[in-house]
C-alpha cells in the first residue's frame, strides 16, 4: 500500500504534481468549510422548523387547532318538512316534498363565464343572470337555482363545477292545481304561508328545523365519527279540511260555467253541512277577461265567500219573516193587502214587477219575494226587533271560522237608520254581508232554529300519527223550531212556484230562496246599474243535509232565480248524489221538480246551466254581438226601478 | 472470651471467602432460567397483548369508521327513498285529482254532455246511505294515508 501510494504521484505529469502539492490541504479545509456552512444550515434550518413546530404546536396550537376546526366544522340544516292538507277524505290538497337548491360560492368559481355558461345549459336561469350572480365579489353564497326536480340537480352534479354546491329544501306542491286555492293560499319562497290555510296554521304546518354539527373534509363529506350535536326537525302537523275535493270541483266547475255563460264578473259557491256546520265547498270564480276565459281564483287572491261583503238583497227577507214569525206578530197564512209600492220615509220602494193591490199572505209574500209585503211584514216587527233577529242570526260579526281577513260585515245600530231603513234593511239593502254569513242564516233555518257554526278543520295529524279532531261548534237557538218549520214550509214554496223553481232537483224537496241586489258603488252614496244574483237554500227540505250559496257578480240575466239557481241546483244534485242522500218522500200530488218545472216553462226560463258545446255557442253569440254583452241589457235596473240612489229593486 | 468463641474466631479469620475460592473451569453458577423464562413470556405476552390490543383498536376504528360511512350510506339511501316516495305521491295526487280526471278523459274523446238526465228512483228503489261506493275518510284512512296516522 505505501508502495503504490509513493509511486502514484510520480506517474502523475509536473503540473498536476505541483497543483497536489497544494490540493490536500486546500481540498480538506475547503471540504470542512463546506461541512461546517452545511451544518451550519442545518442547524439554523433545524432551528426554524423546531422553532415554528413549537411555535405551532405549544404557542399556537390552540389558535390553529381551532383554525382547522372552524374549516371543517359545518352546520347542516335539517329543515322540517311542511304538514300536509287532506280534504275531509284524506286526498292531497297540499304536500310538500323535498328537492335540492343549487348555490354557489363566488370565491371559488374560477371562471364565471364559463361555469354559467354549463349551468345556464342545465338549469332553467339565464345565463347572464347566472354570469353576473358567479362573478358577486365578496359574497360566499348564491343561489343558482331553487328546489329544482330530481334530474336537473343530478345533472348539475355531473357538471362537478368546484364551488358550487346543494341545499335540500322543500317544495309546496298543489296536485289539483287552483281547486279551493283561496282557501288553502300559498307558500312563499321561504316557506312561510303567505294567505288563506297555509298563513292562518302556519305555525303548527310548519313544524320545527333541525340541524346537525359535523366535520367534514375538502369534497363536503361528513368525516366519521366528527357529529358534534344534533337536533332532530319536527315534521309539521297535517291538516285535514272539511273540504270535498269532489265538490269543490263540482261547484267551481259549475260556478265557472255559469259565469262564462252570463258574462258575469264573478262568481262565488258555498256547501255547508247542516248536520256539522262544515264547510264541504268554497269557490271563487273570476270573471272572463281580455286574456283569459272564467276560471278559478289563484291562491294569491281572498277567499271571497269569506272575506267580501255585499248587500243580499231578497235572501234577507227570510230573517225580517222569520223573526217576525216567531215573535207571533204574523202567522205563514197571514193575509196583507200589498201594492206594488210603498213610501217609507222619503224613498218609494216597489216590487220588482207591478201588479194591482193583492191579498198575499206572508207565505205569498216570500214566494213572490215582494219587496212591499216584506217591509210591511218589517214595520209590523219593528226596527228594533228586526235588529236583534239580524244579529241573532249572525249579521255583524265574523263566523266561527277565524278565517284571516274574514269580513263581520256592516249592519248599522237601529238608532242610526235613516228615515229608510226599516224599509230597506229587511230586503237587504243598508246591510252587507259575507255569503257565508248568508249561508248560515239557511243552515240556521235548516237546524230547526239552532245555530250551526261553520267549520273548515276538521282533524289535525301530529309528527307522530296522533289525530286530534276538532269539535263541531255548539249552537245556539235564534227562533223556534215551529219558526223554522214554517219557514222551511214557505221557502219550498219559492221552489214549487216562485222566483226559484230553477232551483229544483229531481227526487228531492228543495228549500231557498232568491236574491237580486243592485250593485253599491264604491266610496259614492247610491248604486250603479250592476247586480249581483244570488239563492241561497237547502235540501232535502223534511230532512236537511246540506246548503248551498250562489253569488254572481254582475251576471246578465240579473235575476238570482234566473242564474244562480240553476247553479245551486247542479251543486246540490252532485252533493246529494256523492253523500248518498236518499230522496224525498213522495207526497199526495205533483212532486216539487214537476211543479218548477211546470213554472219554469210558463215564464220560458231554460233552467240548465250550459256546459260543453251550448256553453261555447252562448259565448260566441255573445262575441258576435255588436255590444259583446249578449242579448239581454247590460244589466240596468229593469223599467220599475226604484228612486235613484234609494235600494229598493229589483229584488227577487 | 471463652475457648469455643476463639476457636471460631481462629476459624473465620482463617478460613478463605467464597470469592477468594478458586472456582474450577469448568464449573459456573447456573443462571436462574425460570425466572428469565416467565420474564421472557411476560414480556412475550405483553408485547402481544399491546400489539393484540392495538390492532384491535385499530380494527375497532376501523370498523367504526367503515360503520360510519355504512351508515352515512344508509342515510342516503333512506333520504333518496324518502325522496322518490314523495315523488310518487306528489305524481298520484296529481293523476287522481278532479281536474287531470277530466283532461284524461277528454283525451280519450269524452265530452261534456250539453244536458244530464237523471233517471228519478222511487223512494223504495233508493240507495242506502251504508251503501255508498264513494270512500270516506273513515273507511280508507288507513288504507290511503297509512304512514300518516292510523286512525281516522
Amino acid at each position: 500500500m505505501a508502495q503504490s501510494r509513493s509511486t502514484r504521484p510520480s506517474q502523475r505529469p509536473r503540473s498536476a504534481q505541483r497543483r497536489g502539492a497544494h490540493a490536500g490541504p486546500d481540498l480538506a479545509r475547503r471540504a470542512r468549510n463546506r461541512m461546517r456552512a452545511i451544518a451550519g444550515i442545518m442547524t439554523v434550518l433545524f432551528c426554524a422548523i423546531s422553532g415554528r413546530l413549537v411555535q405551532v404546536q405549544a404557542v399556537g396550537a390552540d389558535w390553529y387547532a381551532n383554525k382547522g376546526l372552524r374549516q371543517r366544522l359545518a352546520t347542516v340544516p335539517l329543515p322540517a318538512e311542511r304538514g300536509s292538507i287532506f280534504d275531509r277524505d284524506g286526498r292531497d290538497l297540499a304536500i310538500s316534498v323535498q328537492r335540492e337548491t343549487v348555490w354557489a360560492d363566488p370565491a371559488l368559481i374560477v371562471d364565471p363565464v364559463a361555469a354559467a355558461a354549463k349551468l345556464a345549459a342545465v338549469v332553467d336561469v339565464d345565463q347572464g343572470t347566472l354570469v353576473r350572480r358567479l362573478s358577486e365579489s365578496g359574497k360566499r353564497f348564491v343561489y343558482i337555482a331553487r328546489t329544482v326536480e330530481d334530474s336537473v340537480a343530478e345533472a348539475v352534479r355531473a357538471l362537478a363545477i368546484p364551488g358550487v354546491g346543494f341545499l335540500p329544501e322543500s317544495k309546496r306542491y298543489y296536485p289539483a292545481g287552483t281547486l279551493a286555492a283561496p282557501v288553502l293560499g300559498e307558500v312563499g319562497g321561504e316557506a312561510a304561508g303567505l294567505g288563506g290555510l297555509e298563513y292562518m296554521y302556519d305555525d303548527i304546518l310548519a313544524g320545527k328545523d333541525g340541524e346537525i354539527e359535523v366535520e367534514r373534509d375538502l369534497r363536503k363529506m361528513q368525516i366519521p365519527r366528527t357529529e358534534r350535536r344534533r337536533v332532530v326537525a319536527e315534521r309539521g302537523t297535517d291538516l285535514v279540511l272539511t273540504i270535498d275535493e269532489a265538490l269543490q270541483y263540482q261547484a267551481e266547475s259549475a260556478l265557472i260555467d255559469q259565469v262564462e255563460a252570463t258574462g258575469a264578473k264573478g262568481g262565488l259557491a258555498v256547501v255547508v253541512d247542516v248536520q256539522t256546520g262544515d264547510l264541504l265547498a268554497a269557490a271563487t270564480v273570476d270573471g272572463a277577461s281580455n286574456e283569459a276565459p272564467a276560471h278559478a281564483a289563484g291562491p294569491e287572491e281572498n277567499n271571497r265567500p269569506l272575506t267580501d261583503v255585499y248587500e243580499p238583497g231578497s235572501t234577507n227577507k227570510v230573517i225580517a219573516i222569520s223573526a217576525a214569525l216567531d215573535a207571533g206578530v204574523v202567522g205563514p197564512w197571514t193575509e196583507f193587502d200589498v201594492p206594488d209600492w210603498i213610501r217609507v220615509g222619503d224613498a218609494t220602494f216597489t216590487d220588482n214587477e207591478g201588479h194591482p193591490q193583492m191579498r198575499w199572505s206572508t207565505t205569498d209574500i216570500l214566494r213572490e219575494s215582494s219587496n212591499v209585503g216584506t217591509i210591511q211584514i218589517a214595520q209590523a216587527l219593528g226596527k228594533d226587533r228586526l235588529d236583534g233577529a239580524l244579529r241573532a242570526f249572525g249579521l255583524g260579526e265574523p263566523t266561527a271560522l277565524d278565517f284571516p281577513g274574514q269580513a263581520a260585515g256592516i249592519l248599522l245600530d237601529p238608532a242610526d237608520y235613516y228615515s229608510t231603513g226599516i224599509g230597506a234593511v229587511p230586503i237587504g239593502y243598508g246591510v252587507a254581508v259575507s255569503l257565508l254569513q248568508m249561508t248560515d242564516v239557511f243552515v240556521t233555518i235548516a237546524n230547526r232554529g239552532v245555530t250551526q257554526p261553520p267549520r273548515l278543520l276538521a282533524s289535525t295529524i301530529e309528527a307522530d300519527g296522533k289525530r286530534r279532531t276538532e269539535p263541531i261548534g255548539t249552537g245556539k237557538r235564534v227562533v223556534g223550531a215551529e219558526t223554522a218549520a214554517a219557514v222551511t214550509e214557505m221557502l219550498t214554496e219559492v221552489v214549487s212556484g216562485g222566483t226559484g223553481a230553477c232551483a229544483a232537483i229531481p227526487g228531492y224537496v228543495v228549500a231557498g230562496k232568491t236574491g237580486t241586489s243592485r250593485k253599491h258603488v264604491e266610496g259614492v252614496a247610491g248604486y250603479s246599474g250592476g247586480h249581483m244574483a244570488s239563492f241561497i237554500g237547502f235540501a232535502p227540505a223534511e230532512d236537511p243535509r246540506f246548503a248551498v250559496a250562489v253569488l254572481l257578480d254582475d251576471p246578465v240575466p240579473i235575476y238570482g232565480g234566473r242564474v244562480a239557481a240553476p247553479v245551486f241546483a247542479e251543486i246540490m244534485r252532485s252533493a246529494l248524489r256523492l253523500e248518498g242522500v236518499q230522496p224525498s218522500p213522495l207526497t199526495a200530488g205533483p212532486p216539487q221538480w214537476e211543479q218548477a218545472a211546470e213554472a219554469a216553462r210558463e215564464d220560458v226560463v231554460d233552467c240548465a246551466v250550459p256546459h260543453g258545446s251550448a256553453l261555447e255557442a252562448i259565448v260566441a253569440e255573445r262575441a258576435a254581438s255588436p255590444a259583446g254583452g249578449g242579448g239581454e241589457s247590460s244589466g240596468e235596473a229593469p223599467a220599475r226601478a226604484g228612486t235613484l240612489g234609494d235600494p229598493t229593486s229589483p229584488t227577487g | 472470651m471463652s475457648a469455643s468463641a476463639a476457636r471460631r474466631a481462629v476459624r473465620t479469620a482463617t478460613a478463605p471467602s467464597a470469592t477468594e475460592r478458586v472456582r474450577p473451569p469448568h464449573l459456573r453458577s447456573a443462571p436462574d432460567l425460570g425466572r428469565r423464562r416467565r420474564l421472557r413470556a411476560a414480556l412475550v405476552a405483553g408485547v402481544t397483548v399491546a400489539v393484540a390490543s392495538l390492532f384491535l383498536m385499530v380494527a375497532c376504528s376501523v370498523l367504526i369508521a367503515q360503520g360510519q360511512f355504512e351508515r352515512a350510506r344508509l342515510v342516503e339511501r333512506q333520504e333518496a327513498a324518502q325522496r322518490r316516495y314523495e315523488g310518487l305521491r306528489l305524481d298520484v295526487a296529481e293523476r287522481s285529482s278532479p281536474d287531470a280526471i277530466v283532461s284524461a278523459a277528454t283525451r280519450l274523446g269524452m265530452i261534456v254532455p250539453d244536458q244530464v238526465d237523471y233517471v228519478e228512483a222511487s223512494v223504495a228503489a233508493s240507495p242506502d246511505p251504508s251503501d255508498r261506493t264513494a270512500t270516506t275518510l273513515d273507511e280508507s284512512w288507513g288504507e290511503v294515508k297509512a304512514s300518516l296516522g292510523s286512525e281516522p
